[in-house]
């Protein structure tokens, strides 16, 4: 059972889930050690790094002031999604995520193409938030008055500088530092509170409080459509929620700390996306902001509150798309795990460094494609190929829940049950697999490239592969 | 009281190198072990994916301990946890096995001087008994040790002779016994020095005060600091440490 049981003298029986350990089925225990803030933490940072500090312009631009409509599509999808797979969690509390739930629930054949597609999507997530680092980094450059270098300009020094901290970011994982959690925590807690009060600023003055006027202007001028695929694009920012799960094997208390970190991260940054892109659609036209890109948001901040607010929102830019690509490598190295210990790649490939005590391999083959990728500069593709590689994850969740509740094994004992069911999971379902409909086409078809390439390596390397079933927690 | 069995949590990072020294397993053999083979974890690390990798080397190691106790006549059973927490996992351990006593491992190649330092009256009954079992088993000169400043020192002996008739009670020979106090300002040095002309420590877990906040905790220092191994007596009263 999945229990809050903990006291003096209980020792957990074997195959046991306490509110504090596993009792592996050899006997050992593994600490549950990640409390609900730090799950929020995870959720949190995450996600924040591209809604607030990457997308808002490049929203505003395609889709106008209604690109809050968009964050706001992105948040009831998420939600829906993230009620579902809080059930599968609290059921499943393993390392892996959505790919331990989908491989239990579905079989072999969906567990290996998810597998190697959420590595791969996390690769791309990566890849997009230290292009938007790079995007920092030079305005950083530009604002204290380092002239770019001669013949490349910022164009080419984006990437440069994304892949340069890929690798740090890499390095780092390796040697397998202390206290990045905490380190994590610090930087989420300081983002919110420079977001508070930037945010309150700015939401006090688009409603009229320091009488200025605010920018009169139509609320989706190029109509639903845009509005829809914006929903597709910024959709990236609503990755994080799953990235918890990944983790579930290391929460206290998962019955309780899984759906409220899940579900918790997805309404606070959900909310922030949607204040945001109203304070900044009410300090510049859509077009304007559309036009200052990636860091759009710096430009917000230094007209409601002068340079310091735009130093500000720069450093905490950098901050965020750091402390998102390093989550999402984190995460990305617990889904190669999760896959190899099914056999699905090489178990070699997940094997722990006995000095430093990093999986080593599995966090350069997240790296090493993510510097690559991370070259290409492509802010829209890789974030829409990091969606799309998710949303196809999220759907088959949503399914999954479903084949669960109907097929009802012993084993299937979730201390979460999802409200509204089965509407929520239906819808949920149907929502992601229509978010992957509005994107560009180029997008679908790498992402589509990836799946079928994902289901080539399972006939070719892993078609013999069987699924141990779920540990008993009885 | 002396023979109430104690019961002790032996931590040991088996695959970070850390042994157990011969003559600790010895002093031990009367009491109730409990060996907690620990293997600590960075946070980029899935504690499932060490464990797939590491149990059963783990499970040898602590194997071979058991073996090592119970040729000596002991008593023990072990656990084996991974962490990303090596504090978590203590406490919560301590909490599920009841244990009174937590050794802080050190090298200890022979055990013929133990010292107790006493802070005050508090918690003298448990450190009596702990000593208690442990001197039943070996002829050891045990070393009651306080340290005070110029104006303390009468207050020091009187509380040392408290302390003795304490342990006397608690089935300590009488012979085993020398109390010393110590002047000197700064506590922690004095008992760092001390405890290196001694091969083992028996000392009681204190409500951290704000200078062992930011010191760390009293015990964990002088385990850091001496070449001894620390025995530390749990004060019984701890809150259950949970989620947050």
């Amino acid at each position: 059972m999945v229990g809050q049981s903990q006291g003096e003298g209980q020792e957990p029986a074997l195959g046991e889930t306490t509110a504090t350990t596993t009792v592996t089925e050899e006997g050992s225990e593994l600490e549950r050690t990640i409390g609900l803030t730090g799950g929020l933490t995870i959720g949190i940072g995450t996600m924040i790094g591209a809604g607030i500090f990457v997308f808002p312009g490049l929203a505003a631009g395609n889709a106008g002031p209604a690109a809050s409509a968009s964050f706001g599509i992105g948040a009831v999808v998420a939600l829906l999604v993230a009620l579902p797979t809080s059930e599968l969690a609290t059921a499943m509390p393993k390392s892996g995520g959505g790919y331990y739930f989908i491989s239990r629930g579905m079989g072999a054949a969906f567990g290996a193409i998810v597998g190697i597609s959420l590595w791969l999507g996390l690769v791309f997530a990566t890849a997009f938030y230290l292009v938007g680092f790079g995007e920092y980094a030079v305005a950083v450059l530009i604002e204290i008055g380092v002239p770019a270098p001669a013949g490349a300009g910022p164009i080419g020094i984006v990437p440069v500088l994304g892949v340069i901290f890929g690798l740090l970011l890499t390095g780092i994982s390796v040697a397998g530092t202390e206290n990045t959690t905490k380190l994590q925590n610090a930087i989420v807690s300081l983002l919110l509170g420079i977001l508070a009060v930037f945010l309150g600023f700015g939401v006090l003055d688009a409603l009229g409080v320091f009488g200025a006027e605010s920018t009169p202007e139509t609320y989706a001028p190029f109509g639903i459509g845009p509005v829809l695929s914006t929903a597709a694009l910024v959709f990236t920012s609503y990755l994080g929620f799953a990235q918890v799960a990944t983790v579930a094997g290391e929460m206290k208390q998962p019955g309780r700390n899984l759906p409220l970190a899940m579900v918790g991260s997805v309404v606070v940054v959900g909310a922030l996306y949607v204040i945001t892109i109203f304070v900044a659609t009410s300090a510049f036209p859509s077009a304007t902001l559309g036009g200052f890109g990636e860091t759009a948001i710096v430009e917000v901040a230094r007209s409601y509150l002068g340079q310091p607010g735009a130093i500000a929102i720069l450093i905490a830019g950098l901050l965020a798309t750091v402390s998102s690509a390093n989550a999402s490598i984190l995460s990305a190295s617990r889904a190669l795990y999760a896959t190899s210990r099914d056999a699905f790649v090489p178990q070699s490939v997940s094997r722990v460094n006995l000095k430093y005590g990093t999986p080593h391999l599995a966090l350069a083959l997240v790296g090493g494609p993510t510097v690559v990728l991370v070259g290409t500069g492509q802010t829209e593709l890789l974030a829409e190929v990091a969606s799309f590689l998710h949303l196809l994850m999220y759907g088959l969740i949503c399914i999954t829940l479903i084949v669960l509740r109907r097929r009802s094994p012993a084993w299937y004992q979730p201390s979460f049950t999802v409200p509204g069911y089965p509407i929520v999971p239906i819808v949920g379902g149907i929502a992601s697999f229509a978010m992957i409909a509005f994107m560009q086409p180029l997008s679908q078809i790498i992402g589509a490239f990836v799946i079928v390439s994902a289901g080539g390596w399972y006939l070719f390397y892993a078609r013999d592969v069987t699924i141990d079933e779920v540990v008993n927690n009885e | 009281m002396s023979n109430t069995r104690v019961n002790v949590l032996v931590p040991i990072d088996v695959l970070g190198g850390e042994t157990i020294p011969e003559p600790v397993i010895e002093l031990l053999s009367g009491m109730d072990v409990t060996l907690l083979g620990y293997h600590v974890l960075p946070e980029q690390t899935a504690t499932e994916q060490a464990h797939d990798q590491f149990h059963e080397k783990v499970a040898a190691e602590l194997a071979e301990y058991e073996a090592r106790f119970e040729s000596h006549g002991g008593t023990v059973q072990s656990r084996s946890v991974f962490t990303h927490d090596k504090a978590d996992t203590i406490e919560r351990v301590a909490v599920e096995e009841r244990t009174g006593t937590v050794l802080l491992l050190n090298p200890a190649p022979k055990i013929d001087r133990v010292l107790v330092p006493i802070r005050g009256a508090v918690n003298v009954d448990r450190l009596a008994s702990v000593t208690a079992a442990l001197a039943a088993t070996a002829g050891l000169e045990i070393r009651l040790f306080h340290v005070t400043d110029e104006d303390g020192v009468e207050a020091g002996e009187t509380l040392l002779a408290d302390v003795r008739q304490g342990f006397v009670a608690a089935g300590v020979d009488e012979e085993q016994l020398t109390s010393e106090v110590t002047i000197s300002e700064q506590p922690i040095e004095a008992l760092k020095s001390a405890a290196d002309t001694t091969d083992f420590v028996i000392m009681g877990e204190h409500e951290p005060s704000i200078l062992d906040i930011i010191l760390g905790e009293a015990s964990t220092k002088v385990a850091d600091s001496s070449l001894s191994p620390v025995l530390v007596v749990r004060t019984g009263k701890h809150k259950n440490t949970e989620s947050e």
